[in-house]
């Protein structure tokens, strides 16, 4: 179970990626008044949520720059790019803070740094700084309140006696000591007050509504009243943050639960269609005190409960960390491989009545098995904004312009592939942008738009998600790649390379076209890293080049690493797994082939190399008579294994082989079969590459 | 007590002991800015007294506005988180000792 200050944190950097969205579209769109707001918003949600779980330097901090963007949406200050960079700094600053969120003094200078770069683009609100100074101040006097917790929010209304006063008693200390228990927002009430000729300063008027967040409980509150509980009249109500009717923080509907007015004033009062608080006001019926006061828990309400769209307990949600989606992946994964067990004896046993229960179960285990690996699936969208912020802070550094399109962010893909995706592809993204987009005068210079372009887009193919990054810029020359490759000794002068295999030594090791190495893509070492990584997620990688008008890559990429559609096959006592969407057909082995490494096939008058499985992994044991070849197909290459037996098709769990199999070229996992043993799961592009056909 | 710009200077104590006095004291009409600047204790009578001037003024339609506040009452003003304007000048800083 996620924590709420976990929670806190998670849905704090939720914000801040749609406050980057948001910003990085503004610049683009600077009078757009609903990206504003969704600034604004998500400025005023932080602020919110820190209030709540006491961080005031955070809240302080947020509170500055929401003003900020008041004055924005109230037309009063112009988005402008300087701002915009703020604002996107100041995202990064607060994601630095979440941590450990109690503002360290680096941090505070920081933040004092930032609100005078926003006073500086905003001359007329000299007050920014100062505020934030003077609350500073504040947090360190208010230090012992604490910032972790379960808290809970009580709503305090008490009205002490007339006589209070007189008796020498004060409500100062008592607001005190709940100020030292919690963050108490306080309501002083003066409807009691009599016209002044009448007022008597001996005699206690006011009466006090108070909103109190707290890990405090209830007798602790209580205990602040203990000497006064006799003679005031003293009210506390935990408020119920878990209320899921979205109705319940609407005003009217908090003053009725005060008490202040009832159902059917409040029925009557809506049918006028004016703000309910003005009318309210003017009918007497409550005091404009008692507005602000339950607007103030209106605000509290709001900013900690969950929002509307998780108020419907259909539409609802919950967080829960990724080891405990992996750890239930691996338990379906178990019963999966159980079940496959089961099928097998209930297969063997003859038996109607296992044979029908076991069919059932494997279909509840199935669709289990779909609803897990769904749940880890999420759209590749949310890595896509990190690239828009990329190229946005590049091209600035370099001078160039670059826009970044993307494509299809909706495609969704296991959490585990993008999250392991997204290196790759901040290297590739920096390499068109680096290497790739010309500066804006040499792209006016050959005739192109003086704004480059960066086309990151996926989308769903077969079983598949392919990636495609493709830029607008140079694109790569063959030549170049050729000398260089000589220089490095990755080819020698006398190799014959056509254009596509030239492209490819741009994966090789150490490979760098770059006249000088930069920091923003890096030392050569880069492309080789990409390939590798995207391997090993079961990918494979391709380039196409134009020299002069730009590059595209593609990636092409399992939707998962935790079930693969396969098909058994055997060989000797081993049994092996292939990629079912790699698998094209299965034919008899003519008779009479001569054992070699590799070997051709005749298939509809074309020619097929294969490989023979027993050989490739030197499997012991008698060799049948007849013997099948698997033909697989990557990219457009065809080819085949060789092996004795084709068992039939495979849904299964992967199992990573550990460590120790680590560098095993041809392996991407294992899985346990129905009668407990182990089948390999092959890469077949893997085994191809590594063996010379 | 009240000089030229018609500001009201409360005393240095503004408690239970000495509402009654102050209340007496005022002068009428009332004032609309009023001087904590002196005043180093206050508790609630005070702050009831501050808002029930605020209210009466409020219903001539006038806003009362609290000048020069003395850094000893200042949190006890926060505390009740009073409606009227709280306005410091620049002279005071010293004395809040911020």
């Amino acid at each position: 179970m996620i924590g709420p200050i976990e929670t806190f944190q998670i849905e704090v950097r939720d914000h801040l990626a749609t406050l980057e969205q948001a910003l990085l579209d503004l610049e683009n769109d600077h009078r757009n008044f609903e990206l504003i707001n969704l600034a604004f918003r998500a400025f005023h949600t932080i602020k919110g949520g820190a209030g709540m779980f006491g961080f005031t330097e955070l809240t302080e901090f947020s509170h500055e720059v929401e003003s900020l963007l008041d004055r924005v949406r109230n037309q009063e200050l112009e988005i402008t790019e300087e701002l915009i960079g703020v604002l996107l700094d100041i995202g990064d600053f607060i994601s630095t803070t979440l941590d450990d969120v109690r503002f360290s003094r680096e941090q505070k200078t920081q933040a004092k740094i930032f609100l005078t770069r926003l006073n500086l683009l905003d001359h007329s609100s000299v007050q920014i700084e100062s505020n934030f100074d003077s609350s500073v101040s504040n947090i360190q006097n208010n230090g012992a309140k604490g910032s972790n917790a379960d808290k809970g929010v009580y709503r305090i209304n008490f009205a002490p006696d007339r006589n209070s006063f007189r008796s020498g008693l004060d409500v100062t200390p008592i607001l005190k000591e709940l100020n030292q228990i919690g963050l108490c927002f306080v309501s002083t009430h003066t409807k009691n007050l009599p016209v002044f000729s009448e007022f008597d300063p001996e005699s206690t008027y006011l009466s006090f509504e108070c909103l109190l967040i707290t890990e405090a409980d209830k007798q602790a509150i209580d205990d602040v009243f203990m000497f006064v509980a006799d003679d005031w009249q003293v009210l506390i109500d935990e408020v119920d943050m878990e209320d899921a009717d979205p109705e319940s923080d609407r005003i009217g509907e908090l003053l009725v639960k005060r008490g202040l007015i009832s159902s059917t004033q409040l029925n009557t009062t809506l049918q006028q269609k004016a703000p309910l608080g003005e009318i309210l006001a003017k009918h007497g019926l409550v005091t404009e005190e008692e507005i602000q006061s339950a607007l103030v828990e209106q605000d509290i309400m709001r900013s900690i409960k969950p929002s509307d769209s998780n108020s419907d307990p259909n539409k609802a949600t919950i967080r829960v960390p990724a080891s405990k989606l992996d750890s239930l992946m691996n338990l379906v994964g178990e019963l999966v491989i159980v079940q496959a067990r089961l099928n097998q004896f209930a297969i063997n046993s003859d038996n109607e009545q296992i044979l029908l229960i076991s069919e059932e179960l494997d279909l509840l285990t199935n669709q289990m098995r779909d609803e897990t690996f769904s749940i880890r699936l999420v759209p590749i969208g949310t890595t896509f904004g990190r690239f828009r912020r990329l190229v946005r802070d590049l091209s600035v550094e370099l001078g160039k312009k670059i826009i970044l399109d993307t494509e299809g962010g909706e495609t969704e893909l296991d959490k585990m592939v993008i999250d392991k995706l997204s290196d790759p592809l901040v290297h590739i993204i920096r390499n068109s942008i680096d290497h790739g987009i010309e500066p804006p005068d040499e792209r006016l210079n050959i005739g192109k738009n003086s704004q480059g372009k960066i086309l990151l887009k996926a989308e769903h193919a077969e079983s598949h998600v392919v990636i495609t990054i493709k830029d607008d810029g140079r694109g790569l020359s063959s030549e170049k790649i050729r000398e260089k490759a000589i220089a490095k000794g990755i080819i020698s002068a006398i190799d014959e390379l056509n254009e596509e295999q030239l492209h490819a030594l741009i994966f090789e090791p150490g490979f760098s076209t770059a006249e000088k190495v930069s920091d923003i893509s890096g030392r050569g070492v880069g492309m080789d890293v990409v390939k590798r990584s995207i391997q090993e997620l079961g990918g494979r990688i391709s380039l196409k080049s134009n020299f002069g008008s730009g590059t595209q890559l593609r990636i092409t990429l399992p939707m998962t690493l935790a079930i693969i559609e396969g098909l058994l096959v055997a060989v000797g006592n081993e049994h092996f797994v292939l990629p079912l969407n790699s698998v094209e057909e299965c034919l008899e082995k003519p008779q009479g082939m001569k054992v070699s490494t590799t070997q051709i096939i005749q298939v509809r008058g074309e020619q097929i190399p294969f490989i023979s499985l027993r050989n490739h992994f030197s499997v012991k044991g008698e060799q049948p008579t007849i013997e099948q070849v698997v033909v697989l197909h990557s990219e457009n290459e065809r080819f085949g294994f060789c092996v004795d037996e084709v068992v039939g098709q495979y849904q299964t769990v992967i199992k990573r082989l550990g460590r120790f199999y680590e560098g095993v070229v041809g392996f991407s996992g294992a899985t346990i079969m129905g009668d407990g043993n182990v089948a390999i799961v092959l890469d077949p592009q893997a085994i191809i590459e590594s063996t010379i056909i | 007590m009240q000089n030229g710009n018609c500001v009201f200077v409360m005393p240095t104590s503004l408690t239970i002991y000495d509402v009654c006095k102050v209340f007496n004291d005022l002068p009428q009409p009332l004032p609309h800015e009023i001087s904590l600047v002196q005043t180093t204790e206050l508790d609630s009578s005070g702050v009831q007294l501050l808002l029930a001037i605020y209210i009466e003024l409020k219903s001539v339609k006038k806003q009362l506005i609290i000048v020069e506040i003395n850094a000893d009452v200042i949190d006890v003003l926060e505390l009740f988180n009073l409606p009227f304007g709280l306005m410091q000048r620049p002279d005071c800083d010293d004395n809040n000792g911020e």
